[in-house]
């Protein structure tokens, strides 16, 4: 709804552009053309309004269509403002540490020891062996069994002890100490009294003892 | 939706508003910015820079005025900047050359184009007005938002603007009866 006074002929002709294309209240169309009847003047300027209005419409009519990747123009523009923004902000971050060739120094002097603390435990990782046996050991002893000390003869072959342990189901949990003590487990159900015996007459004990 | 709850939902990072904006009011901002500039690409790069802009500033929308007179009103002064920077290779300079050699003979010529041609020989800031006028929906106050001067000075350059169509009209040969 156009606002201006409308008791003269200025007002009038203020209004006649939005008369051409059809924008004025029924009112206003009213008054204007009940001006446009008294006054020559009015109709000569609607007339010329009615030609540039029809100017307008030609060159609306021979505008280009906007093309079909504005939006999407639009959209990258508006993310490469974000990526910008957030690098602009760790920038300014960064710029307000303020950082002196000392800070600078401290910072890649951090990051050597960290590398070499690193490399430190991952080689003490590798020289550190394991072996099969030795973890089957810990299980074993987890359980409940029987402990035998036995010294074996100094002539007697790696393969003879590890037949006679294999026949009774024996494995060595510990040693060999100085002395060539070894200490063997058997299971708690296995008779103790025959497993010694028959280490003892193997031939190549010099000591078979439970171990208490 | 209202462009004004559009805006709103776009001031808060929506992307699904803003695009709904943007398909609402694009076609009268490139009209806008290829009356002013002639050129398909120039007009694309200030609207592209145009909406850029409304997704920026969404936040300091006030609601002083229709969201279509503040697009329109960003679109403006960017416009400006650039002609600021670079004169722009207006229409006239494209089209004079179809202006029939013998004037005389304009009877036989569209009325119609050769009052497209003389707007396109007014001043920036008289053709705008023209332009503005004409535009769906606004009126001398949403032009005087658009443009930043009084009310008056809108209805005056409108005055002045005509006034300086039928000059042009009249140096290209065009006789006062026969248009205008």
């Amino acid at each position: 709804m156009m606002s201006y006074k409308k008791t003269d002929d200025r007002s009038i002709r203020e209004l006649i552009p939005y008369y051409v294309k059809g924008e004025l209240s029924i009112k206003e169309q009213e008054e204007v053309k009940k001006a446009l009847i008294e006054d020559e003047g009015l109709r000569k300027e609607l007339k010329e309004w009615e030609e540039i209005y029809g100017a307008f419409k030609l060159a609306d009519d021979t505008m280009p269509q906007p093309s079909d990747d504005l939006y999407r123009r639009i959209k990258g523009r508006i993310r490469k403002e974000r990526e910008d923004a957030v690098f602009k902000r760790l920038k300014l971050w960064f710029a307000a540490l303020n950082p002196s060739p000392a800070f600078s120094l401290a910072v890649i002097a951090v990051q050597l020891v960290i590398i070499v603390a690193a490399g430190i435990y991952i080689t003490n990782q590798n020289k550190k062996l394991t072996t099969l046996s030795e973890s089957g050991i810990r299980e074993e002893t987890k359980g409940d069994i029987i402990k035998i000390n036995v010294v074996f003869r100094g002539d007697a072959s790696e393969e003879d002890i590890r037949k006679a342990l294999l026949s009774l189901d024996a494995r060595i949990i510990d040693g060999p100490h100085a002395s060539g003590l070894y200490i063997i487990a058997i299971k708690q159900g296995d008779k103790t009294e025959d497993v010694l015996k028959r280490l003892r007459e193997s031939g190549i004990v010099i000591l078979a003892e439970r171990r208490y | 939706m209202l462009e004004n709850e559009l805006l709103t939902k776009v001031s808060a990072g929506d992307e699904a508003a803003f695009q709904r904006l943007y398909e609402m009011s694009y076609g009268k901002v490139f009209r806008y910015l290829y009356r002013m500039t002639g050129s398909k690409e120039m007009t694309e790069d200030l609207l592209v820079e145009t909406y850029t802009e409304v997704w920026r500033s969404a936040k300091r929308f006030r609601g002083e005025a229709q969201v279509s007179t503040w697009v329109i009103g960003i679109a403006r002064n960017l416009a400006m900047n650039m002609f600021r920077k670079k004169k722009p290779e207006l229409n006239i300079d494209k089209l004079s050359g179809q202006i029939p050699a013998g004037l005389q003979e304009f009877r036989d010529y569209e009325r119609t184009e050769l009052i497209k041609l003389a707007i396109d020989r007014l001043s920036l800031k008289q053709r705008e007005v023209i332009e503005l006028v004409f535009f769906k929906g606004f009126k001398y106050e949403d032009i005087s938002k658009i443009v930043g001067v009084s009310v008056n000075t809108v209805k005056t350059r409108v005055f002045h603007a005509k006034k300086e169509l039928k000059n042009i009209l009249k140096n290209m040969g065009v006789e006062k009866d026969d248009v205008l």
